[in-house]
């Protein structure tokens, strides 16, 4: 594992509203490896949304620490610009913030306000949009609300991307999106990653969505990290998931209804070819089939 | 975050007999209350209506379970002005055929005297006030108390005054005559004082303990089927009650939306805070230009969504909860309209 480069401890935030308080997050411990893709996970209401805006500093922790690529966001003094410029971060319905008038002067918004020259916001907003599909000379001029909702969506990456943060926090990025719209974002922030190497951090309640993509997934209820560990680990504690709400994938879903049934498949199995092997050394499937 | 702080919705969440009592119910009983208070002053020096009002809003905030003190930290301004108010309308002067209660002076003194005096006294509240900014342990507990943070504006504005006497009167000779006065309190004056105190903060308590353990929602429902005999009139009533609606449904949505925003832009390093004035403008922009699409696009939504239910402009609506007066409304109204008609007749 590499180095960490979030590292929370007895991290809380409670909500206050005029006399009422609520706690959102209850005393969570976590770390994410620089480099890696991490994937927290729990249904609407969870806390996940509260926990990854202590990321880049919109919420500061109530009590405990976090501390965001060395810098401590609970600190007085913390450094908020730095911090936001390091830790990249896109909201659900990313596409309702962009305001220019051109997909350009939109993605330029970002390097502008970190007080670059003008030709150093060329080069990376060129460099942003040339990741995310949408070549500049094709669709740097054009107006963002004439696009399609997946590519607004993505400008909304681009924008983010040009900031050229070091982790990059993803909040529901697809919601709303239909299949091929998802695959499509995906492909690019993949694209996106293996580039720059960003850390990256994606939220959602859909387990099936995030399972190819995260190293490690964090499993949040009612304000707790309640569970930590890869796709594989996590996957084979399918009632317990279920028990907080959360879908298991499909395929981990079959393996496990076929492990009741009596079938001689490993809890660790994650993927069809290991079921398919474990059952042929348990002898249920023929060598040749 | 921030505008989470914003009290908008002042409704505290309960399930107290009050909250429990329907809002037309409630409307009608703050009404009761408003002809009542009306009423008791024009009797001269009879104060049960008053010791009854007051013991109302304290039975009721009790019923409510809203702690007095929380009541008493939301009205400490108001009771602050009103004060200010009593104070300086208790002299005035006789109308013909009132009684006399008391007259202070004339007193007449010179005006070296009282700028020394309004100079010391401006000096030693100042001075207090200032207090209040030492970060001495004593003075911190001091300050502490409620009581006298609630003072200090009072006590701001009495050093302001002081200024601005001390300016206007800054050219006089030190040695001509200075006559205060003669003050004169009647008694009609002081009991319509009193009333008015006492009228305007029972109103201010029963109208924040109505929005309390009413949902903004309810309230309009009850003010409109209160209404609702205005239809008659040709009057709008449901256009009326269907536009607050619908205002006071878009209040937390919006306010969601603007949190959304502010923090989507606030990532991309927007900061209305801090930068030239320029860099402020555009990030204002990029607040506001996503904020009124997002508007427009809500409200042509609800249009359709109203229409595709079979919402019709000429038509008499109908509420989706039709709701009855039960025993506690009764109750309610019957108590207080006892108690308005008792303590009138007393």
């Amino acid at each position: 594992m590499n180095e960490p480069v979030i590292i929370a401890r007895h991290l809380s935030h409670t909500y206050q509203s005029g006399p009422l308080r609520k706690a959102a997050l209850i005393d969570v411990d976590l770390e994410i490896a620089r480099g890696s893709c991490a994937a927290i996970i729990g249904v609407t209401g969870s806390g996940k949304t509260t926990l990854v805006q202590h990321f880049n500093g919109l919420l500061r922790p109530t009590s405990g620490s976090i501390v965001v690529d060395g810098i401590d966001v609970g600190a007085s003094g913390a450094d908020l610009k730095a911090l936001r410029q390091r830790v990249g971060m896109l909201f659900q319905f990313p596409e309702a913030q962009l305001f220019a008038r051109t997909v350009y002067e939109d993605v330029a918004f970002g390097p502008r306000r970190m007080g670059l020259d003008r030709r150093a916001v060329r080069s990376r907003v060129i460099a942003a949009l040339e990741t995310v599909g949408l070549p500049k000379r094709e669709y740097g001029s054009r107006s963002p609300f004439d696009l399609s909702g997946g590519q607004q969506r993505r400008i909304a990456l681009a924008g983010v991307l040009a900031m050229q943060p070091s982790i990059l926090v993803l909040d529901e990025p697809t919601v709303g999106l239909d299949a091929d719209g998802r695959e499509e974002f995906y492909s690019y922030l993949w694209r996106a990653r293996k580039e720059r190497s960003i850390t990256i951090i994606l939220v959602s309640h859909d387990m099936t969505e995030v399972a190819a993509l995260a190293d490690t997934l964090f499993v949040m209820h009612s304000g707790r990290l309640v569970m930590q560990g890869t796709p594989r680990q996590i996957f084979a504690e399918g009632d317990q998931l279920r028990k907080w709400g959360l879908a298991v994938p499909p395929l981990s879903e079959l393996l496990l209804l076929l492990r009741r049934r009596g079938a001689a498949i490993p809890a660790t199995a994650f993927t069809l070819d290991e079921a398919f092997e474990a059952l042929q050394n348990s002898g249920r499937i023929s060598k040749t089939t | 975050m921030m505008l989470r702080n914003i009290a908008l919705g002042v409704y505290y969440p309960g399930n107290s007999l009050l909250h429990r009592l329907q809002a037309r119910t409630k409307l009608l009983l703050l009404f009761c209350v408003i002809v009542w208070l009306i009423l008791a002053s024009h009797n001269l020096w009879h104060f049960a209506p008053y010791i009854a009002v007051v013991a109302l809003i304290c039975v009721s905030a009790i019923i409510s379970g809203i702690a007095l003190r929380y009541l008493a930290r939301r009205m400490s301004i108001l009771i602050a002005l009103a004060i200010i108010s009593v104070l300086s309308g208790l002299f005035r002067l006789p109308e013909p055929g009132d009684r006399l209660l008391a007259t202070i002076g004339p007193l007449v003194t010179t005006y070296s005297l009282v700028h020394t005096i309004a100079l010391t006294g401006g000096a030693a509240l100042l001075a207090f006030v200032l207090s209040s900014l030492l970060p001495l342990p004593l003075l911190r507990a001091l300050w502490r108390r409620g009581w006298l943070r609630g003072i200090r504006v009072l006590m701001v504005a009495a050093v302001l005054a002081l200024l601005i006497f001390l300016w206007l009167t800054a050219g006089e000779a030190p040695a001509q005559r200075f006559t205060l006065g003669p003050l004169i309190m009647t008694y009609q004056n002081v009991w319509l004082q009193i009333t008015v105190f006492v009228a305007l903060l029972a109103l201010y308590a029963l109208s924040l303990l109505l929005t309390m353990t009413t949902t903004a929602v309810a309230l309009i429902e009850g003010l409109t089927m209160l209404l609702s005999p205005l239809r008659r009139l040709k009057l709008p009533v449901d256009d009326f009650a269907l536009m607050a609606l619908i205002a006071l449904r878009f209040i937390p949505t919006l306010i969601e939306e603007i949190e959304q925003l502010f923090k989507a832009q606030s990532a991309r390093g927007a900061d209305l805070m801090s930068g030239t004035i320029r860099e402020r403008f555009q990030s204002l922009v990029g607040l506001f230009v996503p904020l009124m699409q997002g508007v427009l696009r809500r409200a042509s939504e609800l249009a359709t969504a109203l229409e595709a239910r079979g919402y019709e402009v000429e038509g008499r609506q109908t509420m989706l909860h039709e709701t009855v007066l039960r025993a506690p409304d009764y109750v309610a109204l019957a108590i207080v309209v006892c108690l308005i008609v008792g303590t009138l007749l007393l």
